[in-house]
């Protein structure tokens, strides 16, 4: 039996944060695949280029960031939305974000492509919680 | 007899007039508000002590019954006497007119209440009658009033800022303290490992101090605003702030031409201006199109009471309509390339605003930048002015 190897997306402008969850998510999953931006559009790209190829490995794993420079984490979900149903499909989209701001969790929960927020730092336990 | 009780009652009808007229004097000698009647050659028919004493006192003009309006309109305003005289033939027309009237003499900020109103004898006007009220006061308050209310959004604006800063740049480099904290007590971890954590760990604490450091400067600017004003000359600091970036300047070849021939100097918190020229112009070099030297033009005008400074580049740009709502907000970066913290166009903006003037911006990606500051030159001297005159 071949075990499926996780895929995830980082979108995140803070390497430092980046390095923690990536560490967190290979010390808790074992071997998966991660791919990480820290300019969002280069993310959102990546997704579109990624469109052909047909998921036969289960749902990606997208942890999206709030607060970027070029293009916030609400405005990455503008333009994630006007991607094609079948590559909407492929994923699914936590927003990771720092923020203790009810609203932006408020925000987060109410919005139809989020699966759930996520308060940083991403650990062990919350990972274990997530896909354990 | 008959004839005896007629001279009574024209007696009584002579005595009750006169009686109601010294009345009606004595109503209108002991005001303070102003009212006079013309007729309808623009000449005084009748004017109360107020008016007289107001003309004798501030244009030393003894006013006649028969003088012509002009003769106090001359000595006002051109600008108010033109309004005076427009109302003043709209009403000959039999209308009613009550406007507001705001002057300045000298440097006394003045505001009435005015009304006309014509004066008919068989629906013909034959003259108007005109009431004139000082309000200076209640407008006074009335200014008052509202700068406190546009000063409390103002601050609410600014706390919901700060939940916003604690939300993302306090907590940003907390959480990662946390994250590497947590990793480094792991007892199973590699000494390369442990090293790498340490290093991130650092770099994180590092952060975390520049933000409360910024949070800082940012609380500064409140009470800085206090302190002495003088008279800054644009071309020194210029010039100062060229020489503070050197390296900078002769790195990326940049040109800073400038224009001040109009006006070279202010009245002003130095700090302040000096920072807003520091910051205008290092962002221009900052955020500059690659390959190109940076062309950065400063110019100064003057217009009407306004101190006008443009600061125009031919720099990357920035796309308004999609970022033009945070370009002055606080920690709202736009670039990706280059090393920024999203401070500085907060602070220019929190700064000139400070100092009582406003700031916009004018951009098209590829295209450059410009930036128009205006600083209400009066303004600074005149708020206080109002107040201790009218008081």
């Amino acid at each position: 039996m071949t075990r499926i190897t996780k895929r995830f997306i980082l979108v995140e402008d803070d390497e430092l944060s980046n390095f923690i969850s990536k560490r967190a998510l290979k010390l808790s999953l074992g071997k998966i695949h991660i791919d990480d931006f820290t300019i969002p559009e280069n993310g959102l790209e990546f997704i579109k280029s990624r469109s052909s190829h047909a998921s036969h490995d289960g749902k990606t794993t997208i942890f999206l960031d709030i607060n970027m420079p070029t293009l916030t984490g609400w405005e990455f979900l503008d333009e994630f939305e006007l991607f094609d149903q079948s590559i909407k499909d492929q994923y699914n989209i936590y927003i990771l974000s720092s923020s203790v701001n009810i609203d932006d969790i408020n925000r987060a929960k109410i919005n139809p492509l989020v699966v759930d927020f996520i308060e940083k730092p991403l650990n062990k336990a919350a990972v274990v919680k997530l896909f354990g | 007899m008959a004839i005896s009780t007629d001279i009574t009652e024209r007696k009584d009808a002579e005595q009750s007039l006169q009686f109601s007229q010294s009345n009606l004097t004595a109503l209108i000698e002991n005001t303070d508000a102003i009212i006079y009647s013309i007729d309808t050659n623009f000449l005084y028919t009748a004017f109360n002590k107020s008016l007289r004493d107001k003309l004798k006192l501030n244009y030393d003009l003894d006013l006649k019954i028969g003088d012509h309006v002009n003769r106090f309109l001359e000595k006002i305003d051109p600008k108010e006497a033109r309004q005076l005289r427009s109302k003043l033939i709209e009403a000959m027309k039999g209308d009613r007119i009550k406007f507001e009237q705001e002057s300045t003499f000298g440097r006394v900020y003045n505001c009435s209440s005015v009304s006309i109103n014509p004066i008919l004898e068989d629906e013909t006007v034959i003259g108007l009658s005109c009431l004139v009220y000082d309000i200076t006061q209640q407008k006074l308050e009335q200014l008052q009033k509202e700068k406190m209310s546009t000063d409390l959004i103002q601050r609410n604006l600014n706390l919901e800022q700060f939940t916003f800063i604690v939300s993302h740049n306090l907590r940003g480099p907390t959480a990662n303290i946390i994250g590497f904290s947590e990793y480094l007590q792991d007892e199973n971890i590699t000494l390369k490992e442990q090293k790498e954590l340490q290093h991130g760990l650092s770099k994180s604490v590092i952060a975390l101090d520049v933000v409360i450091k910024d949070l800082n400067s940012i609380l500064q600017i409140k009470s800085e605003v206090n302190e002495k004003k003088e008279v800054i000359t644009f071309s020194k600091i210029v010039e100062d702030t060229i020489t503070s970036i050197a390296d900078i300047i002769n790195k990326h070849h940049v040109q800073v031409s400038v224009d001040f021939s109009e006006v070279d100097k202010i009245f002003s918190l130095k700090i302040y201006i000096a920072s807003i020229f520091y910051n205008l112009i290092s962002n221009s070099i900052k955020y500059c199109t690659p390959n190109e030297p940076p062309r950065i033009e400063i110019k100064s005008k003057r217009e009407n009471d306004k101190i006008i400074l443009t600061f125009k580049d031919n720099g990357l740009g920035i796309d308004l309509k999609k970022q033009g709502v945070k370009i002055f907000g606080l920690y709202n970066r736009f670039h990706s390339h280059v090393e920024g913290k999203g401070m500085g166009l907060y602070m220019v903006k929190t700064q000139v605003e400070s100092l009582g003037g406003t700031i916009s911006i004018a951009s098209q990606i590829n295209k450059g930048t410009k930036f128009t500051i205006e600083f209400d030159n009066q303004n600074q001297n005149d708020t206080n002015n109002k107040t201790l005159h009218s008081r």
